[in-house]
């Protein structure tokens, strides 16, 4: 008989670890690593999580709960080299990796025949593939592994740091299951595990128990599938390529509350900039494009507009932007967040030629310069005179990459 | 402002840890700036020492911890010929923050007319960063880091 075999790659506390690679000083000290604006906490290492400190938890809160815990400030550039060299290692052991997120991972090691030793020799390769990632990248990782995603996930987060879990039977699965709460699966939110709660499922083994039937009327055909495969029926598939998205958007916080149109419109820019490369390098072009101002005060104002035909240019957008932002921006109005979609995508190589279309020679080539000169010395080395407006954000050079610019990974 | 340093007592030399009473301290020394005598240590040609950290006592140097970079730029320091050091500290505390210092702060050295060495924390305006994380207004200068 042979059975699937999926892994669930998850670093513990990745962006301290990563930090700590760096600077060896803060292994073993309670520390927090801050987000974006420096407000709120994004990742803290086990230290600091023993003290009552949660993810998303404001700095003032955080000080107060750990007021010997070092903050430091994040820096995606770094987090996603680390990555980028984990990966680099899990591909050794597939043909079939998911770059799910900066620090979990998916691998399908394909159809295994089943053998008395299974499970032990599971065991002594995740191990192996723990020890591996420990001395080569430095980044202490947990290993779920079993016949499905889902079971992988669930299982990789047990045990947690150097977490590794084998399952790879099924009479271990139906002892486990019961244990397992409904809300630690992938997919059960909050507000889904309490509509679970009230129909008195409350673990992994209630929701089996349920029935497909039922699940199926309550959560529709996601819960049906999940249902299958918390009883180790496969069938959600390990994707090593990203699917085509269905848009693309770039923006955030414009650094405070400001009225100054030119602050705003450079801000735009910015955030043109950083999505237009992110299109260039996927092979996507466009037609529509909504643009985003956030009041202060609160509510937004928000306008879509579509060009004649698809395109990737980045003259043909800013034109667009300056449109849509002339309609929205008010003088005396107060905004503090800017975001730009691209929506109604298609692949730019999947283009029907036309005789009357002309190629923008001069786009073409400012499109390579830019990529060129991004690669070498890094985003907005090369930036447009607006963005001149708005020096604060380019004095900090760990602000001009993010996460969104780590391109490749299926989830935020 | 900058109001505590930590530091690796291992950087320290045995006998300077025993003159200013820390060689009983955990690995790391948090310095703060209402210790009885404040110390911090500073690179001078490639050796750790630990020198007094501002002053409070001496009338003739400046009573504070720190100098302002706009003043040592305007000249306002030139009078005591100061030297620009690196002190080796891992985190700094501000406001109730400890941030991590990761290559050090950029300090300067004077001496009073006994030669007795103070360093004073070159001290800029505060980033977006930095106020929103600390809410101080005036951050240390970092070696080669960005905060």
């Amino acid at each position: 008989m042979k059975i699937r075999v999926i892994g669930h790659i998850d670093a513990d506390c990745f962006y301290v670890s990563c930090e700590r690679i760096r600077d060896k000083r803060l292994i073993g000290v309670p520390t927090g690593v801050l987000g974006n604006q420096g407000a709120c906490v994004i990742a803290r290492s086990y230290e600091m999580k023993a003290r009552g400190v949660t993810v998303g938890m404001p700095i003032w809160k955080a000080k107060k709960l750990c007021p010997d815990g070092i903050y430091i400030k994040r820096d995606f550039r770094w987090y996603g080299v680390i990555s980028e060299r984990m990966r680099a290692i899990f591909s050794e052991f597939s043909d079939v990796v998911e770059f799910y997120s900066i620090d979990e991972s998916f691998i399908d090691f394909g159809w295994k025949t089943v053998y008395p030793k299974l499970i032990t020799d599971w065991q002594q390769s995740i191990d192996a593939i723990q020890k591996r990632i420990l001395d080569e990248v430095g980044v202490p990782v947990s290993i779920g592994i079993s016949f499905t995603r889902t079971l992988a996930k669930l299982f990789s987060d047990f045990n947690k740091p150097l977490g590794a879990t084998v399952i790879l039977d099924h009479e271990s699965l139906q002892k486990i299951l019961p244990q397992v709460p409904i809300e630690e699966t992938s997919g059960i939110g909050r507000r889904l595990s309490k509509r679970l709660h009230a129909l008195n499922i409350h673990s992994c083994a209630d929701y089996i128990a349920a029935g497909r039937e039922k699940i199926k009327r309550f959560l529709h055909k996601p819960g049906e599938e999940l249902w299958y495969e918390l009883q180790g029926k496969s069938i959600f598939q390990i994707r090593s390529t990203t699917p085509f998205p269905k848009s693309i958007s770039r923006g955030g916080s414009i650094w405070g509350d400001h009225s100054d149109t030119n602050y705003i419109w450079g801000f735009l820019v910015r955030n043109l900039e950083r999505l237009m490369p992110a299109m260039w390098r996927g092979g996507i072009e466009a037609r529509c494009m909504t643009l985003v101002l956030c009041l202060s005060a609160g509510g937004h104002a928000a306008l879509t507009r579509a060009l004649d035909d698809y395109s990737a240019d980045f003259s043909e957008y800013i034109a667009l932007m300056k449109e849509c932002f002339q309609l929205l921006h008010q003088e005396n109005e107060h905004y503090c967040r800017v975001h730009l979609y691209m929506t109604d995508l298609r692949p730019e190589s999947g283009k029907q030629l036309s005789l009357f279309s002309q190629k923008n020679h001069k786009e073409l080539l400012l499109r390579t310069v830019r990529l060129s000169t991004q690669a070498h010395c890094g985003n907005f080395s090369l930036r447009s005179g607006a963005t001149l407006f708005t020096p604060v954000v380019f004095k900090d050079a760990t602000s001009n990459f993010e996460i969104t610019d780590i391109e490749g990974k299926m989830c935020f | 402002m900058c109001t505590a340093l930590l530091f690796e007592k291992h950087i320290c030399l045995e006998h300077e840890l025993l003159t200013h009473d820390l060689q009983a301290s955990q690995e790391k020394i948090i310095m703060r700036l209402n210790h009885r005598y404040p110390v911090i240590p500073i690179i001078i040609n490639g050796i750790v020492q630990l020198v007094q950290w501002g002053n409070r006592t001496n009338q003739t140097m400046p009573k504070t911890a720190y100098c302002r970079l706009e003043s040592i730029q305007a000249g306002k320091w030139q009078w005591l010929r100061p030297q620009k050091v690196e002190i080796a500290v891992c985190a700094g505390f501000s406001k109730g923050v400890w941030f991590q210092v990761r290559h050090g702060l950029w300090g300067i050295l004077v001496y009073d007319s006994k030669n007795i060495p103070y360093c004073y924390l070159l001290m800029r305006p505060s980033t977006h960063y930095y106020t929103i994380m600390t809410g101080a207004h005036r951050m240390p200068l970092l070696i080669n880091q960005e905060l």
